[in-house]
């Protein structure tokens, strides 16, 4: 493909594929396939749409669709206008929506007719007044739309500082948080990706990871960028399908979270992988027995295990050569970004340390939308004048080569007798223990120690080992102020919804257990 | 013996039965969906093609060809498997 142009705006990318590869394939989708060419006009022919219903430069515009090639033509047409994408999962429930709807104000909601109901609560609830573009039922965001005299050039007179999108992360605590991201962040976050993922031309990605997501969206920004075809799924929840599909369309890049391995397991071994040449996974560190499934599984693919946050898109990878040599490592930082790490006495360090980890670089995030009590926590002072660097809020360790390693979420971190833990690195150590299939560590406020690490454990069947024998597993393995204080078994451990341990479940039948109980006077 | 769809049908019927250990499969017939009506899951498939496999011998389903169109009702998937036994030279008889 020609190089010459100019790459600015994400729309550059489309344009510049539709002009040097119109035949190509672009999308493709269960039974429909779109090349350059034919995207181009479908997204042109949307943002003429958008553009007569008022939609220009700046103006956001909420995407609540599912994903399919209309996501992908509606995410292109909001940028074709210079305008601002909100991309937002179709399961979101009316009251987070209306709250969205009245932060972010969209101009125009793109949403699928299946959650029309859903939608019809949130208006209801909120203040600001959308117009709404309707997808599904028969009704395509792909058109053919009526011709839009007021279409304005590609890009609609945006410049690269401006916003191309607002991803809304959700906080630990309270509302969801808009990440303001700029062209300039979402350029910068493609093009170093697909560089150290070596992506090309040949390469069909298959993307079952919602587009809603970041990891998702820049799937389809980086098969623009390198002219790549793309092929979205729904969602991985027809696992057997979707890998059928797979092999059908000779996917060469495999996208996954380390949630879709359990999936992966019992049926990989009847597919034939060979035309996989990457996979790729974003997480916190991909455990060693993920690693060898995933090797064992697509034999032909190097995998890139990787880890970042909506509001930098990726903060490190780790080049396949180091995966056996760096266990848990979540790598280097990203081609064009630097980190390093602040430990409690605000010392810098850029290997051997401990510390919350920072990133600088074109991909940080200009700010939390709405929210700059947020943003100045997240973003401060770089090096530069008047320049910002991401504080991540991770607690990671350097080794001696500057490998990063992810410990915690600082708001997890236990500080115990002045000390910090990671609840990670005891449950690691927990789980090392023959009969402990999973661990999860709490903190228990202590008046001396200030907090104190607690274990629940989830024994293997047929375990006949005690709490005294994990204890001594521990002290063997761990320094003094990291020993959990009690070790629980349960049978199982509490999940949320989305499949992690339920800590917060699990502090507060603590709380509830230690709570005076009332005096028999009363409870009579 | 030939192996004509009824037959078909009868085996598809039987591998569901299997998976989702029901003993009475008189609720099961043609339009009857693996989803809505039997309370399938995405695991579940892998399974139902390992029965069909065993019902006939020297069929073996790639799963590379599987379309989920195919696997709705217990009729698309008794064409499905007609049309595998047709490819695999087995419709004459077992």
């Amino acid at each position: 493909m020609k190089t010459s142009h100019n790459l600015l705006l994400l729309i550059d990318y489309l344009r510049r594929s539709a002009q040097c590869l119109p035949d190509k394939i672009a999308l493709l989708e269960d039974q429909r396939e779109l090349g350059y060419a034919a995207l181009w006009e479908a997204t042109t022919g949307l943002a003429g749409e958008l553009a007569s219903r008022g939609v220009c430069r700046g103006d956001r515009v909420l995407l609540l669709l599912p994903n399919a090639i209309d996501y992908a033509v509606a995410f292109w047409a909001v940028q074709y206008l210079g305008a601002i994408a909100v991309p937002i999962s179709p399961d979101t429930r009316a009251a987070k929506l209306a709250w969205m709807l009245d932060d972010c104000t969209p101009r125009v909601v793109l949403a699928s007719v299946a959650v029309r109901a859903e939608v019809a609560k949130a208006v209801a609830m909120a203040r600001h007044r959308s117009d709404f573009l309707w997808q599904g039922d028969g009704a395509s965001l792909s058109g053919p739309w009526p011709p839009c005299p007021c279409l304005p050039a590609p890009g609609g007179d945006a410049l690269d500082q401006d916003l191309a999108a607002i991803i809304y992360t959700s906080g630990s605590t309270g509302f969801p948080k808009g990440v303001m991201l700029s062209q300039h962040n979402m350029v910068a976050a493609s093009q170093s990706v697909s560089r150290y993922l070596g992506l090309a031309e040949a390469d069909r990605i298959l993307c079952a990871i919602p587009l809603t997501f970041d990891y998702g969206l820049h799937q389809l920004t980086m098969s623009a960028l390198v002219g790549a075809s793309l092929i979205i799924e729904a969602s991985f929840a027809q696992p057997l399908f979707t890998l059928a599909r797979l092999v059908q369309f000779q996917a060469t890049v495999f996208p996954i979270v380390p949630t879709m391995l359990a999936l992966l397991a019992p049926i990989a071994n009847r597919f034939d992988f060979s035309c996989v040449r990457k996979v790729t996974s974003t997480a916190a560190a991909l455990h060693p027995d993920a690693i060898d499934q995933i090797r064992s599984q697509f034999r032909h693919a190097e995998l890139f295990s990787m880890y970042g946050l909506t509001e930098c898109h990726r903060c490190t990878y780790l080049p396949p050569p180091e995966l056996d040599r760096r266990k848990g490592s979540v790598g280097i930082a990203i081609p064009n970004t630097e980190l390093w790490l602040v430990d409690p006495a605000g010392r810098s360090h850029t290997r051997s340390a401990e510390g919350e980890l920072v990133i600088r670089g074109s991909t940080v995030m200009r700010g939390y939308w709405n929210n700059p009590e947020q943003t100045a926590l997240s973003l401060r002072p770089g090096p530069l004048p008047g320049e910002r660097v991401l504080y991540t809020g991770d607690w990671c360790q350097l080794d001696a080569d500057g490998f990063l390693y992810f410990l915690a979420r600082l708001d997890e971190v236990l500080k115990v007798k002045g000390e910090k833990v990671a609840p990670k690195e005891v449950e690691a150590v927990l789980q090392q223990h023959p009969d402990i299939v999973l661990a999860a560590v709490i903190g228990v406020e202590h008046p001396l120690d200030g907090q104190r690490p607690q274990a629940y454990v989830q024994l293997r069947e047929g375990a006949d080992s005690s709490e005294a024998d994990w204890r001594s597993w521990c002290r063997d393995r761990l320094q003094p102020f990291m020993l959990p204080a009690r070790i629980f078994a349960l049978p199982a451990l509490p999940r949320t919804s989305n499949g992690k341990v339920d800590k917060v479940a699990l502090k507060a039948s603590h709380d509830a257990a230690r709570r005076p109980a009332p005096p028999r006077s009363l409870s009579m | 013996m030939q192996i004509n769809e009824t037959y078909c049908r009868q085996q598809v019927i039987n591998a569901i039965a299997r998976v989702m250990e029901m003993d009475d499969v008189a609720g099961l017939y043609d339009g009857t969906r693996l989803e809505a009506d039997v309370g399938f899951d995405s695991g579940l498939y892998i399974e139902l093609l390992m029965y069909l496999e065993e019902s006939f011998p020297g069929l073996g389903l790639d799963p590379a060809l599987l379309n989920g169109d195919d696997f709705v009702t217990v009729a698309s998937i008794a064409r499905f498997l007609a049309r595998q036994l047709a490819a695999h030279g087995l419709s004459e008889g077992v």
